[in-house]
């Protein structure tokens, strides 16, 4: 081994008198110096951040009502309307009540959650009462729960501007309690040297890191996945070809060493150049992360074997390229070709992936008597046309309702899923609404009766956020929301007349004398808060909601409300989906978890644990309850016997490419293939029943038979970025959106995001067996070869 | 002590290149090569350009491999490793990294060879100042001159002290001085028992310090033995006879005797160089002269050199 030692000895000889490296070295030094001064400063908050603004509109409307109350009392809605001035009063009636005409109609949707306008001017109008002293008003906030640190602020006769900020601040969430959400009491600043750059940033630290843990992978990625590599390529081009020149190559097959070996240490030689590059860069920003800002995270330093890794890919190309036609030009040109091809290939197979299986491909099912309906990943519905033998677009949105980028970014996390509503023969949806304060807003209840040929129709807008559409054995429509369950009452009676702030606020539900909507939630109903979950016992109308990590079972009263009977904490996270139906009920959990539950006493009839990086994203339950059904991220299908709530030993042959799962009236089991093809299987026997496909075009067929087995056999360097952000969060399931979108934007909590199992064992193998075979060849040739 | 074992045993050796990727041709390198070489001794390999010496080597280094035929080397079979590790080689036009210096190259081949660092580190100052490089050791090779390069890739052959050193062309591109050092370098190896299979193109060095030689041509050994051998294997030498005669009157006498070649060697006296391979033959040109009352002056058989002998050799192949 001493023999091919001296060759990495030799190699590393060779890097650092390479002036190139040096210099790139040195402008890697230069460049950490210059970014040393960056760093994060914590300190306890004092402003109001946008995210934390979680119903703006709730909010103004509170304000607003404490205004327009005829006997006015002192709360701390009433104190600070007080303190608005005229103008900014106005300000806030017409955010309530935009003119139509107005340019603000027209910034609906722009920018997301952070960058709406009309949620800044909230945030900005608030923040600039925070500075007052006369925020504070004994009997406004009296029969309001403070916390300690309020009370001790206080009750301080002196305060500094920071403190009176922190104690107004407190204030103010403490009087909206439920639309201001806070995670993170300190606040965050980025600095330069002694200097602010950014600050406050807007967003908590738990916000923060996500984001920033983006970037710096980001970073490392343009300077080492690219920079690095391309340059360290050009420089150890030559490597090899000058290895194989008849002089040196006749000197060194000349001592006791083997021809594979000499070759493939020739090439992890190579590698030193890039180890020192990666090294000096990742060490660097490490040190400038951990020292600067306070984030020490080792798991940065395994940055440095991943890019080597990376560069070994593409250098193995050079290699052997190097190595048969000994020339450096030769070896660079085909590497590079090499680049460009694995890019082309790779975006072209994102491209189809997104367009045809992500975008186009069955999500949703609904049977409705013998008509099957289906969602795409555009959350477009199709109804089958037996003749045609394709599905046919129908209950169609009207136009314009919502951008492509709020659809895919922010709507990603809402199931769109037609519901059959048989006692008006009409499919209901919720159809998610972009909020003029950005985000979501509550969604409008849709309507398509058979009769008008599935025409979608407004029946009003829902007065919360709610999800969920459940229609009873009785035909009673509810709509689990928050800490609220409404019930559609039947046809609103209009919208109320125009200049009605409330009215205005609500869409015509509330204010307007509108009882589209009711609630039928128990007194002490718990708040679900987001991402929840509920599912309805077909049988038995119970209800079941999960939400904040907890499951509630809801019984009806005959007086048509709900009433609390029983509850269990999962201590899982606050996500989950949920179905029921008969004796039990499926429960998926955020944490990889899946129950089998007794849908009485909700003990725990089985418990399984997906793989890890794989969550839940559909329960389903036959209405006979003879059956319920998991569907996976992994696009995986889990069934368990409704009786017994054993799982069954069948599986449908798209396990593994599944992407939408429901039961038929019958009680038989469909399954999409993640296409455009929809199977119906008996149960029992596991024996597909009926079929409804449509013909593929050219397209999937180029994708199935050209692009997917050249991206099944090609190195997937790109895949390395995913790898190094694994290692940074450690996250398995990775949201898809959140990967290509901007950062900060999609809710990373929902299980109805569009997630993929991340496996790093299989990156690392699919691109380490390209390295063998590339190796491998260049072994053959070399030992074959007459030098 | 010299032992019986051949160093070098090559039977039949052939070695055929395939060349073109469209167009198939073969080359026959090696036609049958056979060859022993003792151990112990200063072998020379001569041939002229294309005669596939080269190629020869590179089979017994196993740089190249054998179409057929059978070569040993100390013993094993040609190429095993176990036998590279106990061959010093120095190739023709050889190309030691730019990076390195005198010393780290040394320790760079010596690793290669199987020695560890401090092994190289103890031979090396002695080694550099055997063969004139002493006080160089530290500059890169990217400055070295030609010779200096040769020096020391003689350096790095000789440096694990193998029982075989393989030289191709040691000499080239090193003044006459460095020659000379050379030649001593390789005589105490000699002396201290290693065997050395010298290829060179320079006769003279061959003729200096090989005590046998071989005469490749055209891919086929065409003559072996010691340089005294081979020029006494060709055909008779010139018969030289310095006579006081004008030259009208000497080519009289010497009518009839091939390969005659007059030269005025000074006023009046002429060297006349004849074939006579027979004796009674130079006994009537002699009588011939003094009929013509020409002067003998001398008389004398010119002395062949092993370049005679190569090319006498060479164009009896062709």
């Amino acid at each position: 081994m001493g023999a091919y030692f001296a060759i990495l000895k030799d190699s590393f000889r060779e890097a650092l008198a390479s002036r190139v490296l040096l210099i790139s070295l040195a402008g890697i030094v230069v460049v950490l110096l210059l970014l040393s001064p960056f760093g994060l400063s914590t300190e306890t908050a004092t402003e109001l951040r946008r995210s934390e603004l979680a119903r703006p509109e709730r909010l103004l409307q509170k304000l607003v009502t404490a205004a327009d109350e005829i006997e006015p009392q002192q709360t701390p809605q009433s104190h600070i309307w007080s303190l608005l001035d005229n103008t900014q009063r106005d300000r806030v009636r017409k955010l309530l009540n935009p003119d139509p005409n107005s340019d603000e109609q027209s910034s609906r949707g722009r920018g997301g959650p952070e960058g709406n306008p009309l949620k800044r001017q909230v945030v900005e109008h608030m923040n600039g009462l925070l500075t007052r002293e006369d925020f504070y008003d004994v009997e406004s906030w009296t029969g309001i729960r403070l916390s300690d640190e309020t009370t001790e602020l206080i009750d301080r006769a002196e305060l500094s501007p920071h403190e009176l900020r922190r104690r107004n601040l407190l204030l103010l969430l403490a009087a909206f309690p439920r639309d201001i959400v806070v995670t993170d009491s300190n606040a965050i600043s980025l600095n330069y040297g002694t200097a602010t750059v950014v600050g406050p940033i807007p967003l908590t630290r738990e916000q923060f890191e996500p984001i920033f843990q983006r970037i710096v992978v980001a970073v490392v990625g343009i300077f080492l996945g690219f920079i690095g590599v391309l340059g360290t390529l050009l420089v150890t081009a030559g490597i090899i070809p000058r290895t194989f020149e008849p002089g040196e190559i006749s000197l060194l097959l000349s001592k006791p060493v083997r021809r594979s070996w000499l070759f493939v240490t020739k090439v992890l030689g190579g590698c030193i150049f890039t180890l020192l590059y990666a090294t000096v860069l990742v060490v660097g920003i490490w040190l400038i992360l951990g020292l600067r800002m306070g984030a020490w995270q080792p798991q940065l330093l395994w940055c440095i074997p991943v890019y080597v890794f990376l560069f070994l890919i593409y250098y193995s190309v050079s290699a052997v390229a190097g190595a048969i036609w000994r020339n450096s030009i030769v070896a660079l040109t085909l590497v590079v070709l090499f680049w460009l091809g694995l890019t082309v290939i790779g975006v072209t197979h994102n491209a189809l992936q997104t367009n045809l299986i992500s975008q186009r491909g069955i999500k949703e099912i609904t049977v409705v008597g013998s008509d099957v309906f289906v969602v795409n990943g555009e959350q477009k519905t199709f109804v089958w046309d037996a003749g045609a033998n394709a599905w046919e677009e129908t209950f169609e949105e009207p136009p314009n309702q919502m951008s492509g980028f709020a659809r895919r970014f922010l709507a990603s996390s809402m199931r769109f899923i037609p519901v059959y509503d048989a006692a008006n023969d009409r499919l209901l949806a919720l159809q998610t609404g972009q909020s003029r304060f950005g985000g979501m807003g509550s969604p409008e209840l849709v309507a398509g009766p058979s009769a008008n040929d599935w025409e979608r129709a407004s029946l009003g807008r829902v007065p919360d956020v709610a999800t969920t559409i459940l229609i009873g054995n009785d035909g009673r429509v509810l709509l689990p929301a928050g800490d609220k369950i409404f019930e559609y009452a039947g046809q609103s009676e209009g919208r109320p007349p125009a200049g009605s702030l409330l009215g205005n606020l609500t869409g015509g539900l509330l204010g307007g004398g509108n009882k589209a909507f009711r609630e039928v939630q128990p007194r002490a109903m718990p708040d679900l808060g987001e991402n929840s979950a509920a599912a309805l016992n077909i049988l038995n109308n119970d209800l079941l909601l999960f939400g904040n990590g907890q499951l509630h079972r809801l019984q009806s009263t005959p007086d048509g409300k709900y009433t609390l009977t029983s509850s269990r904490d999962f201590a899982a996270g606050k996500s989950g989906v949920v179905a029921v139906s008969g004796k039990h009920a499926v429960l998926g959990l955020a944490d990889g978890r899946i129950l089998v539950l007794d849908s009485t006493t909700l003990e725990t009839v089985l418990e399984l644990q997906l793989d890890e990086g794989v969550l839940p994203r559909v329960c389903s339950a036959a209405a006979d309850g003879s059956s319920l059904s998991v569907l996976t991220h992994a696009e995986t299908v889990l069934i368990f016997d409704g009786a017994t709530g054993q799982p069954l030993t069948w599986k449908p042959p798209e396990n593994g490419i599944c992407s939408a799962i429901a039961y038929g009236p019958d009680g038989k089991l469909l399954v999409s293939d993640g296409r455009l093809a929809i199977r119906e299987y008996d149960i029992n026997s596991g024996e597909q029943t009926n079929e409804w496909a449509q013909p593929t075009t050219w397209v999937y067929q180029f994708y199935d038979y050209i692009i997917q087995p050249v991206w099944n056999v090609l190195p997937k360097p790109s895949q390395l970025d995913e790898f190094v952000q694994y290692l940074m969060s450690g996250e398995k399931s990775v949201l898809v959106n959140e990967a290509n979108g901007p950062p900060g934007l999609v809710d990373r909590n929902s299980l109805q995001q569009e997630r993929k199992t991340f496996n790093p064992y299989q990156v690392i193998g699919d691109n380490a067996i390209f390295v063998v075979v590339m190796l491998t060849v260049g072994c053959l040739y070399v030992s074959r070869k007459d030098y | 002590m010299v032992s019986a074992e051949p160093v070098i045993q090559v039977k039949y050796l052939k070695k055929t290149y395939r060349e073109g990727v469209i167009r198939r041709r073969t080359v026959n390198a090696l036609a049958g090569v056979s060859l022993e070489v003792p151990r112990g001794q200063i072998y020379g390999l001569l041939g002229p350009n294309g005669a596939g010496k080269t190629t020869l080597i590179k089979i017994l280094l196993g740089i190249v491999r054998k179409t057929a035929g059978d070569a040993t080397v100390l013993g094993v079979p040609a190429g095993d490793v176990s036998a590279r590790r106990r061959i010093g080689y120095l190739p023709e036009n050889h190309r030691i990294p730019r990076h390195l210096t005198g010393r780290t190259a040394l320790e760079y081949y010596g690793c290669l060879s199987g020695l560890s660092v401090g092994e190289v580190r103890r031979r090396s100052p002695e080694l550099l100042d055997r063969v004139g490089l002493k006080g160089r050791e530290r500059d890169r090779v990217s400055g070295y001159s030609k010779g200096m390069q040769q020096r020391l890739g003689l350096a790095q052959a000789m440096l694990h002290k193998p029982e075989l050193i393989i030289l191709d062309e040691p000499t080239d591109g090193v003044d006459p001085v460095g020659r000379k050092q050379i030649r001593e370098v390789l005589k105490g190896l000699a002396d201290e028992g290693t065997s050395i299979f010298l290829n060179s193109h320079l006769l003279q060095e061959i003729e200096l310090i090989c005590e046998s030689v071989a005469i490749l041509s055209h891919g086929a050994v065409r003559k072996t033995g010691s340089v005294k051998e081979l020029t006494a294997a060709i055909a008779e030498s010139p018969m030289v006879f310095r006579i006081a005669s004008d030259p009208s009157t000497a080519e009289n006498c010497f009518t009839g005797t091939s390969g005659m070649n007059i030269v005025q060697s000074g006023p009046g006296v002429l060297d006349v160089s004849v074939s006579v391979p027979d004796q009674s033959d130079v006994d009537r040109l002699v009588d011939s002269l003094r009929r013509q009352n020409i002067s003998l002056l001398s008389m004398k058989r010119k002395d062949l050199t092993l370049e005679d002998a190569f090319l006498e050799i060479v164009r009896e192949a062709e």
